[in-house]
């Protein structure tokens, strides 16, 4: 497999939604700089957001880091947190383990999952319970 | 017309390269260098920022010859109905200088709100059958902030002309061989004249801003005009309430709008749209000016909040929901010439760093080091409005890093 052409990592941390959302902005920034098409800069902007936005609802502290290969653009969002139980539940529409506080915000509306696999054109889950999530979607560039 | 058009003009004699426009510019399109602001032209959408913050009024807008009104037999003029506002702070009332407008040459005036309310009405029909989002074509800035932002966006842009537009282009109908011509408060819809988006040609023939109708109209009050009543064409309450935030909203009340006002609102709100996070909205009513049109009223140093409380008044005023024009001729408005943008709006993309996706991967990895040992301050002493405004600026030869103040003393 060759290696990406681009690398950029970003913290995330837990629990700070005030700055949740700043690094899949950072993403999007960089990708646009680089000229890809409008629809790929979409899919990877609406994934990044949410997986961004997990670390931030359920995770201690992570990292979102970009990877940009000739044809296809990588996501890995890693983090140390409570990890997920069940991820074939998790993938449900719907399903969510957020506890009322973050409703309220607005998040945990059981979409997030679901929502990057839709947007993206491969995704991978590694998680262990109470220690973290390695999260892992590519959007492909035809 | 080439799309490197604009219509704000920074005056080198009065501008002190102070950082105020540097900073307070959304699109970072302005420069400081030698010692003056420099607009890179790609990057402005017309939004009168700078000119607002200005504290030593270095820039102007663009406005077409008034003398060149002679060249036409029969002359139309369409006003905004914010105009109204800056009749007050020259001591005339509207009527009065709807007057001297006519005394002046023009043989027909015409509120633009009227053209709102054609625009309304027909989106009204169209969100019925809609499913997505759509953003109004009201405000040119959020247009073209659209193309160079946000372009996976454009699809959702609403295929309408503008108020502005329609009006004309019924104008231009009605009456051929008519100049028609537009009294601009706003820099933004000095350039959608000049340089419009989504058709070919502006249905206007000229562009006045209010600086050059100050200064070459005569206030005469009280001197009666023959036939006021019929040369001069008001537009409804609806109509009216363009100018303001909110009045589409009001109007489309049974759909879910969202109004956002101020060009860097507009571009958070833009920016959730593009995430996803809107995904059941219909409508979106933005404006670049806070408060809406009337809050860009760029000749006076007017706070929008006071300019929309004022205007108030004015269009309680407006008995009528809408103007006689579109209660008598709303179908001769039913044409698609008339109502639809005729040409694709294309992205205009300004950050690429290069068509070749390896030239701008090395790129963007050179501006990543160098933002890596500047200060982070954003003090915008180099001339560039932030940090990153800079290491991207010398990535692209436009720049140096010794620009930066404290890379130099540090050395």
């Amino acid at each position: 497999m060759s290696a990406p052409i681009f690398v950029e990592k970003f913290k995330v941390k837990g629990r700070d939604f005030r700055h949740g959302g700043e690094a899949s902005s950072k993403i999007k920034n960089i990708l646009k700089r680089l000229g890809f098409p409008t629809n790929i800069i979409r899919r990877v902007s609406i994934a990044s957001y949410e997986a961004e936005m997990n670390i931030v609802a359920y995770a201690n502290k992570g990292t979102l880091t970009l990877e940009v290969f000739n044809d296809k653009i990588r996501i890995i969002a890693d983090d140390e947190g409570p990890g997920i139980p069940d991820v074939e539940l998790a993938m449900k529409e719907g399903y969510s383990t957020a506890p009322p506080e973050i409703r309220e915000l607005g998040f945990g509306a059981g979409m997030g999952l679901p929502n990057i696999k839709k947007n993206s054109d491969w995704m991978n889950i590694e998680t262990e319970v109470r220690k973290g999530v390695k999260l892992v979607f590519e959007v492909h560039i035809s | 017309m080439s799309d490197r058009w604009h219509s704000i003009k920074i005056l080198k004699d009065l501008c002190l390269g102070c950082t105020h426009c540097l900073r307070n510019c959304p699109t970072e399109a302005i420069r400081v260098r030698n010692g003056a602001a420099e607009i890179y032209d790609v990057r402005c959408i017309d939004c009168g920022e700078c000119i607002r913050i200005c504290p030593y009024e270095a820039n102007c807008i663009y406005s077409d010859s008034l003398s060149m009104i002679r060249k036409f037999n029969y002359k139309i003029i369409v006003i905004p109905e914010s105009l109204s506002l800056a009749m007050s702070y020259i001591g005339c009332s509207y009527e009065d200088f709807i007057n001297s407008l006519l005394l002046f040459g023009f043989d027909e005036v015409w509120e633009e709100g009227i053209g709102g309310e054609v625009y309304l009405l027909t989106l009204k029909e169209i969100l019925k059958e809609k499913r997505d989002t759509l953003i109004t074509t009201a405000c040119p800035p959020v247009l073209r902030l659209i193309q160079m932002d946000f372009p996976s966006l454009i699809k959702n842009i609403s295929p309408l002309n503008s108020p502005m537009d329609i009006l004309a282009f019924y104008l231009r109908k009605r009456n051929k061989d008519a100049g028609i011509f537009y009294l601009s408060i706003l820099s933004a819809k000095v350039t959608t004249v000049r340089n419009p988006i989504g058709i070919k040609d502006s249905p206007y023939d000229a562009v006045f801003g209010l600086r050059e109708i100050f200064t070459n109209l005569n206030f005469d009050k009280g001197k009666a005009v023959k036939n006021f009543e019929s040369r001069v064409f008001k537009s409804g309450r609806v109509g009216a309430e363009l100018s303001i935030i909110g009045g589409e909203s009001k109007f489309l009340k049974d759909f879910d709008v969202l109004s956002v006002d101020g060009i860097w609102n507009v571009k958070k709100v833009l920016e959730e749209m593009e995430n996803g996070k809107l995904p059941d909205l219909k409508y979106l009513e933005a404006r670049s000016c806070l408060k809406g049109c009337v809050g860009g009223l760029s000749l006076f140093n007017l706070n929008p909040y006071v300019a929309y409380f004022k205007i108030g008044k004015f269009l309680q005023e407006r008995k009528s929901l809408f103007s006689e024009v579109v209660k008598n001729e709303y179908q001769k408005f039913l044409d698609d010439e008339i109502l639809y943008l005729s040409e694709a709006i294309v992205p205009r993309p300004r950050y690429v760093l290069s068509k070749d996706v390896r030239t701008a991967v090395e790129m963007m990895r050179r501006i990543e080091e160098i933002y890596k040992i500047l200060p982070k301050l954003d003090c915008g002493s180099c001339g560039a409005p932030s940090c990153r405004a800079l290491a991207e600026d010398v990535v692209m030869g436009k720049a140096k890093i010794s620009d930066c103040k404290f890379i130099k003393t540090e050395n």
